[in-house]
């Protein structure tokens, strides 16, 4: 009979720390799709730049998350020619707000390379490319639409340093890499759709 | 009384195993269908082939790849010459029972090269990028095998014809029979 008892008052404490441990989002591996939006700043911000991509998710604890993650965009060139970008790069994400609940904010920050093509319209072999290193800087939100899905929308500011591409004729259209580091500014808006299929820790 | 009893607790038992049915976990689709489109920013109106691949993690949430390749037109000028589009995302459903409703988002990639006829201009195949916004009605009408109705809509640019990029943004209609298997309980 004691024994019961002393198992019983034990039980609360045992079935607490399960659950705390199955509770916390640490080690969450999870995988997404993105689209992204952008706006490319070459003097003014007109260029739009629009494209696909996929990303995976590590959360180190409940508090802090990291998104790596590969993007392939596309913009114009007004009419002349267009510009291709890859980004592979991660962020790390910080939420501070301490309740996960359908909603949850976020802020984050991480490095990422960049790999540009500008090539002239209808004569493709006319081109430059450059690779860059870039920092990135931004602010989101998870919309939790179950506990291992959800969909993100964020907004970042990205800054490239690298050899700056310049068009200096257009007839015939001729693109020049110059020496030295210039810097280049994306602003770019990212929806993604997310799917946690591990918990890892 | 007894009876009652009985009828109750039996009817209680078909509504739990209907319940469970309905359940879409673990389910796994596939179809070939078709769809037809509507170009926003031109007049083509190209027939796709539509197919996907749609797996249930949970029971209202689903992961989707499909594909679309151009096949036909309507109008005498080809819209592509050649389209082949990849997507991957996921949706998220509200039916119960017999019909399913779901709306989704899937970012992808095409392969597209414009037709020579609409454009007048031999343009090249180009990878660019998409993004589909799609909603769903499906009729579960037995086990293996569903109805589907789609209206989606595709955001689709071609970069680097002669004054810029084409916009191939369109809306797409299309419908098949798909079929389903449990791949567990």
């Amino acid at each position: 009979m004691r024994v019961i008892v002393i198992i019983a008052f034990l039980l609360p404490y045992i079935s607490g720390f399960s659950q705390s441990d199955t509770t916390s989002a640490a080690g969450t591996l999870s995988f997404g799709v993105r689209s992204s939006w952008g706006l490319v700043y070459e003097g003014d911000w007109q260029r739009m730049a629009f494209g696909s991509g996929a990303q995976f998710r590590l959360q180190f604890s409940d508090k802090v998350n990291s998104d790596w993650f590969l993007d392939y965009l596309h913009g114009d060139l007004e009419d002349y020619g267009k510009r291709t970008d890859i980004h592979i790069g991660w962020s790390v994400l910080y939420y501070p707000l301490n309740k996960k609940g359908f909603v949850q904010p976020y802020i984050l920050a991480g490095h990422c390379f960049e790999f540009l093509t500008i090539s002239e319209n209808m004569n493709a072999v006319n081109k430059v490319q450059r690779t860059s290193a870039s920092i990135q800087a931004g602010a989101g939100m998870h919309f939790h639409l179950s506990p291992r899905f959800d969909l993100s929308l964020e907004t970042q500011y990205m800054m490239h340093f690298g050899p700056d591409i310049e068009t200096v004729s257009l007839l015939p259209v001729e693109f020049v890499k110059e020496e030295g580091l210039a810097l280049q500014d994306h602003l770019l808006f990212h929806f993604s759709i997310n799917y946690s299929v591990a918990d890892l820790w | 009384m007894v009876k009652i009893r009985y009828i109750f607790i039996l009817l209680l038992i078909a509504g739990l195993s209907a319940t469970a049915q309905t359940d879409k976990t673990g389910v796994l689709k596939f179809n070939l269908g078709l769809g037809q489109s509507y170009m926003n920013q031109n007049a083509g109106k190209p027939l796709f082939l539509d197919g996907y691949l749609e797996y249930f993690p949970e029971n209202r949430i689903s992961i989707k790849g499909s594909c679309n390749q151009s096949l036909a037109e309507r109008n005498e000028a080809r819209t592509f010459d050649n389209y082949t589009g990849i997507l991957f995302g996921a949706f998220y459903h509200f039916g119960s029972g017999i019909s399913d409703f779901a709306v989704g988002l899937q970012p992808g990639v095409v392969l597209m090269r414009p037709g020579f006829e609409l454009f007048q201009v031999e343009l090249t195949n180009s990878i660019t990028p998409s993004m589909t916004a799609s909603t769903v009605y499906t009729l579960h009408f037995s086990k293996h095998f569903n109805f589907y109705l789609s209206a989606s809509y595709n955001r689709v640019l071609y970069r680097g014809a002669d004054h810029g990029s084409i916009d191939f943004s369109n809306v797409m209609l299309s419908g098949g029979l798909a079929y389903q298997i449990r791949l567990f309980k």
